[in-house]
């Protein structure tokens, strides 16, 4: 161990020493710097000499090997802060230690808070005024500390300086100028024009920091960081978010996980990319705040555009319900519901009226329904937004059964209508009311899978709301939905252009069919992606046994009313059995099928250029300043299927991504995945599609595309921002 | 007819859509709500889960011999103690390695057999996670990263091993041990007073 031998070597320093003091003359300084194994440590002094009395400035001054790191005072995930302790003569102080402020290094998925190649802990020295001039002040320092690079070694060192005492104003040591100017630069300051909040948000588990800079100030710091001094409470792996607000910025952070409640104040630096007062000033800004805890409803939310108006948001919702009816989902659902409307032209206008109101409440109870558990898994923190269901394969391979079953309808297999209601019980009538209220959940639930543009907006705004202000959102979403068919049965005059029924309605029914097959199809294919082939044999299978229920059933719709027997009735509720039976086929199937999913997902990402998205990852090309583009999807979402095919894997673009360098990153949604959730909530939304690109330089304004991308779009998204 | 068949797939869709299916809520350690659980094999290729050891303590200790940090704790017998005075009080000790393959501390059950006797260490047993999914459910970051798990399978402390965040064996007299605070307070059925504290150590090689 070199320590050791500095130890000794001390000793013969002092002997050299007192032999030099007889022969007369007084050296400048003495020290010697220590090197262990992957640090060089050494104690420096800004001057020269001491004047009795005259505050100066130290230094423990370590140098690291390359690739080897020692810590900060809260050292983060791993490692340990260095400590210092000083021994002086009599009468001397020791101010305490100043840290600049440190790199942020990651590790797998540790970030730790640490120095790099060289750093200078200062500590200012307030020298006895008693001290006499001409004798040699010695001071001493244990500095112990850890370095690391992949492995750590724990360093220990005894290091000494003796400073002539002199009676003029010291001189600098120049050869430590650099090394103490640099620091500085690095040294928090409190700029007390910044006005710096603290509130916590112990539901979301979420700290923000609100900072107004003084009117005088337009400068923009630019991107902030902040090193939290608080232990154990900010996840210091977690993204920050620094955005721009009305009165000034404001920076995001997280808990960690290991966080159990609020501490009372919280401290550390803010770093900014800029600096505080204008480019190239202090960028380090001190911190040290009361932690206000704020209620759950108080949270701002912190989607990185800006957020929209509640007025905005219920417009959006209700031309996003519009617009969804020409999805292909729902415009298979609708034509029926309309076919059924054109047979009923001639009753009276109050009735059709009245059916148009059911219709319209069934649609807003399934949405009302959807956002209460929405907003019920939120509460219970599970992360949840629009076509979460889809999540669940066996969601999707209910409503992949329930397409097949609708397309059968219009391919008229079996016949669904007022028509059967009465044959079967023709005293009653049937309840048209509940068939309309149905068709309005059936509507909905057809829906789930698509998303119409303007919806993503509005629906990221709603789950960022208290419930009550969402649920109007979803209100004016089912509104939009259900509107098409209400204005209709409203004013039968509307649709006066359409033929009587007659051949042209069946073949239309049949295309339309055709829609309903293929989302069906489609529907398997998610189903493959979640839950592996078994799966979709199960769906495959119950699906034949419920066309042969439904093909019985149809035939004795066939069979008419005047035929209608006991026999009849008899193979009819067989029918029901096997319908259940199917279901019970396509259920437990899934539930024994192999998750797959990973391994499926994973090769494909590869392959195509575009990698999985990882939050470290983005961050660190954000902050490299590479271009990213973040394709939000998910095999459920239909929109973001055809926006792939149609824009993001057509060639032109495909080429430009190339010629701009820019990182594809695929954020896959097809399976819970609470930290995609978070990643869209940041963007301000709850649902799929959504494109975020990030321009080469421009980390901290990413540009947000429309939902249903042209080539065209893409191209000039690209463009306009490079 | 028709509506019946509706009813039928539209009850069956809403009751399977949010009754059925098992929603996996992320396993995520925190303090005061129970432990995610797992199963892992230990050194001898025993699998042992969080849930058999229902009814009592369990301690999970993260491990890296090739760490000066747990060096410290070795060398000194601190954590042997530590391990030998709560196993007998039946406290379940779980050494934990979630060294990835390659990475620094990862070594083969021989080795860790090997490792084991040589310290003279006395866990209920070594757990190997060399996919380091438990350290990473767990949020372990450093070796050593401490866990005390209450008989009802509650989270009750995470953190450091003591109150002196240093690799040096001289500290460990005046350091007050988190772990054992956290045992004695909650088998006397108090309240643990530090539940949570920023561990130290080396970083976990995931």
């Amino acid at each position: 161990m070199k320590v050791r031998k500095r130890v000794y070597g001390s000793y013969f320093r002092l002997f050299v020493l007192s032999g030099l003091l007889t022969a007369g003359s007084l050296p400048a300084v003495f020290a010697e710097s220590v090197e262990l194994d992957n640090v060089e440590a050494e104690l420096v002094s800004e001057v020269q000499s001491i004047r009795p009395g005259m505050p100066f400035w130290a230094a423990v001054r370590l140098k690291m090997h390359p690739s080897w790191h020692t810590y900060w005072k809260n050292p983060g995930d791993s490692g340990l802060a260095t400590s210092v302790e000083w021994t002086l003569p009599e009468g001397f102080r020791a101010g305490p230690l100043v840290w600049p402020y440190p790199e942020k290094i990651l590790t797998a998925s540790l970030v730790t808070y640490a120095y790099e190649h060289e750093v200078f802990l200062l500590t200012e020295i307030q020298p006895s005024p008693e001290i006499a001039a001409g004798t040699l002040a010695d001071l001493h320092v244990t500095a112990a500390w850890l370095a690391c690079r992949i492995e750590c070694v724990p360093g220990k060192a005894e290091l000494e300086l003796s400073l002539p005492v002199k009676h003029e104003n010291p001189a600098a040591d120049r050869r430590w100028s650099d090394g103490f100017q640099k620091t500085r630069e690095k040294i928090p300051v409190h700029i007390p024009d910044w006005t710096v909040e603290a509130e916590s948000f112990p539901a979301q588990r979420k700290v923000i920091l609100g900072l107004t800079p003084p009117a005088w100030i337009a400068h923009d710091p630019g991107e902030v960081y902040f090193f939290s001094e608080t232990m154990n409470f900010i996840d210091y792996a977690a993204p920050q978010h620094w955005k721009k607000t009305k009165e000034g910025f404001q920076l995001t952070l997280s808990f960690s996980k290991a966080a159990t409640e609020s501490p009372g104040r919280l401290s550390g630096v803010l770093v900014s990319k800029n600096g505080w007062r204008n480019k190239g000033s202090e960028r380090a800004l001190e911190m040290d705040r009361l932690l206000t805890v704020q209620a759950d409803s108080a949270f701002p939310g912190e989607p990185a555009v800006q957020p929209m108006s509640f007025f905005t948001a219920v417009i959006f919702s209700f031309v996003g319900g519009l617009i969804l009816n020409l999805m292909p989902c729902v415009l298979p659902v609708l034509s029926l519901k309309i076919f059924g409307f054109l047979k009923q032209r001639g009753t009276s206008r109050a009735k059709l009226a009245l059916h148009g109101g059911v219709f319209t409440l069934g649609v807003l109870s399934s949405f009302w329904i959807l956002a209460g558990f929405i907003y019920a898994f939120r509460y219970a923190g599970i992360q949840a937004g629009w076509g979460f269901q889809l999540q669940s394969p066996v969601m999707v391979a209910i409503l992949g059964g329930l397409f097949f079953v609708l397309a059968l309808n219009l391919f008229g297999v079996y016949e669904i209508g007022m028509a059967f209601t009465r044959i079967e019980n023709p005293a009653k009538a049937g309840h048209p009311w509940v068939e309309d209220f149905l068709s309005g959940v059936l509507t909905t639930i057809v829906a789930t899978p698509c998303t119409a543009p303007f919806m993503g907006a509005a629906l990221g705004y709603a789950v960022s709301q208290p419930p009550l202000t969402g649920m109007l959102v979803f209100t004016f979403l089912g509104l939009g939905t259900a509107f098409p068919y209400l204005w209709i049965s409203l004013f039968p005059g509307c649709v006066s252009f359409l033929p009587k029924p007659g051949a042209w309605m069946i073949r239309l029914k049949k295309i339309l069919g055709i829609l309903l097959l293929v989302t069906s199809v489609w529907l398997g294919w998610i189903l493959s992606i979640q839950k592996g082939l078994p799966a979709v044999a199960a769906l495959i299978a119950g699906s034949a046994v419920a066309y042969s229920a439904l093909r019985k059933i149809g035939l004795a719709q066939n069979a008419g009313a005047a035929h209608f027997g006991r026999h009849q009735t008899k193979s009819l509720i067989s029918s029901e059995a096997l319908l259940v039976l199917a279901l019970v086929i396509v259920l437990s199937g899934i539930r024994f099928s192999v998750d797959i999913e990973e391994s499926l997902t994973g090769g494909i990402a590869q392959k195509s250029g575009w990698q999985a998205y990882d939050e470290t990852t983005l961050q660190s090309l954000i902050v490299a300043g590479e271009p990213v583009f973040i394709d939000f999807t998910a095999a459920w979402c239909l929109t973001c299927q055809v926006n792939k095919k149609v824009a993001l894997r057509s060639r032109p673009v495909r080429e430009r991504f190339q010629e701009l360098g820019v990182v594809l990153m695929k954020a896959d949604w097809t399976n819970r995945d609470d930290r995609i959730t978070e990643a869209l909530a940041r963007y301000g939304r709850s649902s799929i599609p959504l494109y975020i690109y990030y321009p080469r330089g421009k980390g901290e304004s990413p540009v947000i595309l429309p939902e249903v991308l042209t080539p065209g779009i893409v191209l000039d998204a690209l463009d306009d921002n490079s | 007819m028709k509506t019946k068949v509706t009813i039928l797939l539209v009850l069956a869709a809403f009751i399977v859509l949010f009754t059925g299916t098992p929603i996996a809520q992320a396993a995520e350690a925190s303090v005061g709500v129970s432990a995610p659980e797992f199963s892992l094999s230990d050194i001898n290729g025993t699998a042992h889960s969080l849930a058999a050891y229902k009814g009592k303590y369990v301690v999970l200790e993260w491990v890296n011999h090739d760490c000066p940090f747990v060096k410290k704790h070795y060398d000194s017998q601190n954590m042997q103690n530590l391990q030998k005075e709560y196993t007998e009080k039946d406290v379940v000790w779980l050494s934990v390695n979630s060294s990835a393959p390659g990475k620094q501390g990862n070594f083969s059950a021989a080795e860790w057999s090997k490792l084991t006797a040589e310290k003279g260490a006395s866990p209920t047993a070594v757990l190997l996670d060399e996919n380091g999914a438990v350290g990473q459910a767990y949020g372990a970051k450093t070796t050593p990263h401490m866990y005390v798990v209450n008989p009802e399978g509650v989270l009750i402390y995470q953190g450091a091993i003591d109150s002196i965040s240093s690799a040096d064996k001289g500290d460990i007299a005046a350091a007050q041990n988190y772990v054992r605070s956290a045992l004695d307070e909650a088998m006397s059925g108090k309240q643990v007073s530090t539940p949570s504290t920023q561990s130290y150590g080396c970083s976990v090689k995931y």
